[in-house]
């Protein structure tokens, strides 16, 4: 095989001995490429000239490392061929395997020349498969000489040959295929086709022509999906003049057919006649799920042009009725409604019989535009009674009514705990910067361990929208009286929060004197999320590692560091680095091992090869022959470095499942 | 100050237990009201006909995580899994017949026996490969069912199209599962350049990942028997190669022939989000041109302008820690960045004040799947619908052509060139070989019997 390779490729060499720059393929460590056949690819990838990659489609040969450059050639010949190449790539088109390559290649290669060639190509291949292919590209290419070959194959024996025949056909024939396909007895298999055809008459603006076709297969001994799409499609072609075949699919029985008529009425054009004939249809709904799916999809019409018919049906509905009529009626209003319905689903929103309907109204509530809306909203705030006042407080936040937001602080000192608890929530996602201390200063008056919880809950949310630093100094700020209880929930405070300010206050808590607060604050070290701290906190933890009297805060420092290893996103060289420096600070040998986690998680052929010095290690030998394994299971291709390290495994380890792990990772080099 | 007893405790759990909480409130803004079986009068339980019987396609592990989250929607019934993997089959027939206490959910290798035998089925979950999205959604769209399908959709423009077209031509409910749309931080970011709260916008920023792919071959190893792995289905329409396991077990990322690089892995999720920010879902940039910078696929960028004059970046580098799938909107009068941790960043106190904090992981995809759920049975256009989703592949297809033609890979004196397209020809325009070229990338040939 390696001969024949080598053979094949001082071929190209002989023909070629100008090679350009290999642009991407370096950068692709895939070690068949590196192999044989490299400078081929070269080759081919610094030349447009058609004769080059004709000269290596021409080689005899077909094994698999001959045909991959084969392959890369016919790609080559795809984007730069020309008519020229024509002879030599039919010529391929009959061939195993192969011959898919070809046509892969002439698809795309414009002239007339191409179909012509296709066309005779046609008449003359044996395998079924190969004539389908050539009928579907004849298909793709649409060159209308190509209509009497692909008729040709239209009742032929083999289904996918008809199948691709009809394509070619619907794609090449143009007028001449309508009476094929409008026959009551079409092929179902064709019936896509069909469609195709009909597609073709749409885009060039033939209406009358697409809509004979659809209607005709909406009636033709073909499957009932295929009919339903016919209708569909025939309603939509008709645009206004499909309203009466619309309003037949919403009256049937069939829950298919209904389902048609909903997604046509949505996607028909705006207009009052559409919308009008949908809201007729309302009070023929007798079954009332059938009559909320009608509803929403009037509503999803968001029709501005007709809302003088569809508004008033829908506010009506919303008021009373079935729960599920009702709803649907709700959630639509939010496409069009206007001030006019606030009152009803301020009802909606407040009755308390079912649940969904109040829920369904605070959806459009906070949904639904406009200023009015907006004024409505902040009047019942003012005004309202405990209930509408929660439920306002809810909406201001929700809807960012900016200009409310003094109204949510005052709630803060609301009588009515409900209210005050609406308040807090709702400043947790409205506060600014300088709101900071008003819940600081909730979170340090809490009444109870529950509003302690939530509260702190509040802040985390609005810390988390706010810039780190600064929402850091206003938590120090509270420090400086604050007790340990209340320290170590502010330290947990900084960890959401990261940043430079953030880490700076961990620290110091994690050098000083109190031993509670220097617990807590190690440990969140370890915890540390924000990836855009890596080096922040690296320094942290291994300053802990390296500088702590005590051994159990070394050991968190140690652990931190590693887990930035093992977690974050970094450079190779540094991920490896921690490695080293774990393994040379950590004194006990369950932090050591930790490092390996590390490379299993990271294969490279650079982390095997550190991997592989371990093995060398009594004391580690058995942890580093699994994490080498694991590494060569995990890397692609072939190396040497990986072979070599499954044979020192093999030699070290007394693991024998270990041992035939690494056995079938070598078999593989 | 009052502390709870358990207060260390139950603070220590931290962030992830408190996104966690916060999960709930979200979804009940983020996800559209449907009814619940309570609500009919039927004691909680789900109607018959508010029940969806759902089948699932090539099932690995972001696929088994969608599937979870399917099965534990009180109104889906799980029906049967085609996989050419019987392992995969296995499990998740496993899954299935324990959740529902039975032995019926079955098992097909072949998609085309897989329809045939369940016609009752409404939805199918399509989490394969990306080399399989297309079909997998085409066939299942002529089958009659509805989709939820994992991104990228498309390895091609073509493709892209082609999905729409289908899901378009049989009436289908279609969510790609670019599941931020549903995702609050997301929404209000996209809010705020649609209420012009960031002013004029000027910029959208899209963080992907490497660009580049390879056309190499992985070394052959003996093919399994075909009822463990059916390699030729799992080829499917992509050219043929030796079969090798680290393709069947996710290494296929990074080939040309089935994965479209760092730019349509991430891009069709954040370009899609930048496409939304400028409103621009039924189109795509019409100018596209890549920098190579400091000779490192890492700082490499793709970028693009809409007609609008908006310009798009593709970038990896430069952000601000929020995340990943991360996105930033600029405008005359402020930027708003956010990613997948929920937090957002903005450029002023003024726009701190329309934050909120949503806490939900722009990874999950509960509300995402939840929506397609309700759309199924109301026949509405879920958030990344197929025209949605087309043109944000399409923008993503280009950006990765501009790379993949860009002659600042080959020298370091060479300079990019500016791709123009035609947003409704969805051609290449103008002058040069390299628009021919391009032009020429926006399909690839299938293996028969597979087409667009």
């Amino acid at each position: 095989m390696k001969h024949i390779v080598h053979l094949f490729v001082v071929s190209v060499f002989l023909t070629f001995s100008v090679f350009g720059q290999d642009p991407a393929w370096h950068r692709v460590p895939k070690d068949a490429l590196l192999e044989k056949g490299a400078d081929v690819i070269k080759m081919l990838l610094s030349t447009t000239d058609e004769n080059a990659m004709l000269n290596i489609v021409k080689q005899s040969g077909a094994e698999d490392d001959i045909l991959r450059l084969k392959m890369f050639a016919y790609k080559r010949l795809g984007m730069y061929g020309t008519k020229a190449a024509v002879p030599v790539l039919v010529e391929k088109l009959d061939i195993e395997k192969e011959g898919f390559y070809a046509r892969y290649a002439l698809e795309t290669i414009p002239g007339n020349e191409i179909d012509a060639a296709l066309c005779e190509a046609a008449k003359n291949v044996k395998r079924p498969a190969v004539l389908a292919g050539i009928l579907t590209s004849l298909g793709v290419r649409g060159n209308p000489q190509s209509a009497a070959t692909a008729k040709e194959f239209l009742k032929h024996e083999d289904l996918d040959v008809r199948k691709a025949a009809g394509y070619a056909y619907a794609g090449t024939a143009g007028d001449e295929a309508v009476e094929f396909f409008t026959q009551k007895s079409l092929d179902p298999a064709l019936a896509d086709s069909g469609f195709l055809l009909a597609e073709i008459f749409a885009n060039k603006g033939e209406k009358e022509k697409a809509v004979k076709i659809y209607d005709a297969l909406a009636v033709a001994d073909i499957k009932a999906y295929q009919k339903e799409a016919a209708l569909y499609r025939g309603i939509l072609i008709r645009g206004l003049d499909g309203i009466d075949l619309l309003v037949a699919q919403l009256n049937s029985e069939s829950p298919k057919f209904f389902g048609v008529g909903l997604k046509a009425g949505r996607e028909l054009p705006a207009g009052n006649a559409v919308t009008k004939a949908m809201v007729e249809q309302l009070a023929k709904q007798s079954d009332s799920l059938r009559k909320s799916k009608l509803v929403r999809s009037i509503g999803d019409r968001k029709d501005k042009e007709s809302k003088a018919v569809s508004l008033p049906a829908l506010s009506e509905l919303a008021k009373s009725g079935d729960v599920v009529v009702r709803v649907a009626a709700i959630d639509s209003l939010r496409n069009i409604g206007d001030p006019s319905v606030l009152p009803i689903l301020i009802d909606a929103a407040n009755q308390t019989e079912s649940p969904e309907i109040a829920k369904a109204a605070e959806n459009t509530l906070r949904n639904l535009p406009g200023k009015e809306i907006d004024d409505a909203i902040v009047g019942l705030l003012e005004k309202g009674n405990s209930v509408a006042k929660i439920k306002a407080i809810g909406l201001v936040e929700d809807r960012r009514i900016i200009s409310a937001y003094p109204l949510l602080k005052k709630g803060l000192q609301d009588s009515d705990a409900g209210v005050r608890k609406a308040a807090i929530d709702a400043l947790g996602q409205t506060a600014g910067i300088d709101d900071l201390p008003i819940l600081l200063d909730v979170l340090d008056k809490a009444k109870s361990e529950e509003e302690a919880e939530k509260i702190l809950n509040v802040l985390k949310s609005a810390c988390t929208r706010l810039p780190q630093d600064a929402a850091s100094s206003e938590v120090l700020k509270l420090f400086a009286n604050g007790s340990t209880a209340m320290k170590i929930n502010l330290l947990d405070l900084l960890k959401e929060i990261g940043g430079a300010k953030a880490m700076e206050i961990v620290n110091q808590y994690a050098w000083g004197d109190d031993a509670e607060l220097k617990d807590k604050a190690t440990a969140i070290l370890g915890q540390w999320r924000s990836p855009q701290d890596l080096d922040l906190v690296a320094a942290a933890c291994l300053k802990l590692a390296k500088e702590s009297k005590e051994n159990k805060f070394k050991v968190r420092g140690l652990r931190g560091y590693i887990r930035l290893a093992r977690q974050f996103s970094m450079a190779e060289e540094r991920r490896l680095q921690i490695c080293q420096e774990v393994y040379d600070l950590a004194n006990r040998d369950e932090d050591k091992v930790l490092i390996f986690d590390v490379f299993a998680r990271n294969p490279s052929l650079k982390v095997l090869d550190v991997a592989v010095k371990y093995l060398d290690n009594e004391k580690f030998k058995e942890k580093a022959s699994e994490t080498v394994v694991a590494i060569g299971e995990k890397l692609q291709g072939k190396s040497p470095q990986t072979a070599d390290a499954m044979k020192k495994v093999i030699e070290k380890t007394a693991n024998n499942s270990i041992k035939e792990r690494a056995q079938r990772v070598l078999d593989k080099q | 100050m009052i502390v709870k007893k358990s207060a260390k405790n139950s603070v220590s759990a931290g962030r992830r237990q408190f996104l966690k909480n916060a999960v709930t409130l979200s979804a009940v803004a983020a996800v559209p009201f449907y009814i619940s079986g309570k609500v009919l009068g039927k004691d909680g339980a789900v109607p018959p006909s508010e029940q969806i019987i759902l089948g699932a396609l090539g099932i690995g592990s972001r696929g088994g995580h969608d599937f979870g989250v399917f099965l534990n929607n009180p109104d889906v019934r799980f029906l049967s899994i085609c996989d050419i993997r019987k392992s995969r089959r296995e499990w998740v027939k496993q899954q299935a017949d324990t959740k529902y206490g039975s032995n019926d959910c079955t098992m097909f290798r072949n998609m085309f026996d897989f329809y045939d035998a369940n016609p009752q089925m409404d939805a199918v979950l399509i989490a394969t490969g990306d080399r399989w999205h297309t079909m997998a959604t085409i066939v299942a769209a002529k089958a009659g069912k509805d989709v939820y399908c994992e991104k990228p959709l498309s390895l091609t423009i073509q493709e892209s199209r082609a999905v729409e077209k289908a899901v378009n031509r049989y009436g289908r409910v279609f969510q790609a599962g670019t599941q931020r749309r549903n995702i609050g931080n997301f929404q209000l970011a996209a809010k705020l350049a649609h209420e012009g709260k960031l002013g004029k916008l000027t910029e959208v920023h899209a963080n992907t990942l490497s660009p580049g792919t390879t056309h190499d071959w992985l070394p052959a190893q003996p093919e399994p028997a075909q009822d463990e792995v059916d390699w030729e289905l799992w080829l499917g329409p992509c050219p043929w190669r030796p079969y090798n396991a680290s393709y069947i077990s996710g290494g296929w990322r990074g080939f040309y022939d089935f994965h479209g690089g760092g730019i349509l892995e991430w891009g069709t999720h954040t370009v899609d989000l930048c496409q939304w920010a400028n409103q621009s879902d039924d189109t795509v940039p019409v100018e596209y041109w890549a920098t190579y910078n400091g000779k490192s696929e890492k700082t490499a960028r793709v970028e693009a302008r809409y007609a609008n004059g908006v310009k798009l970046v593709c970038r990896n580098d430069g952000w601000l820690g929020l995340g990943t799938c991360s996105a930033r909107y600029v405008g005359e009068e402020g930027w708003v960045e956010t990613g997948d941790s929920g937090r957002m960043e903005v450029s002023s106190d003024t726009l701190r004040k329309e934050l909120k904090y949503f806490g939900m992981y722009g990874t999950s995809p509960d509300n995402h799947i939840r929506e397609f759920l309700d759309c199924v049975k109301s026949r509405k256009k879920p958030a990344s619908n197929a025209d949605v989703a087309a043109n944000a592949h399409i923008a993503s297809h280009c950006a990765k052509i501009a790379w993949d033609l860009n002659p600042a890979q080959l020298s370091d004196s060479a300079k990019s060139f500016t791709l123009k397209f035609d947003p409704v020809k969805e051609e290449f325009i103008g002058n040069g070989s390299e628009v021919e070229t391009a032009n020429r990338l926006r399909s690839r040939a299938m293996r028969s019997p597979w087409r667009c």
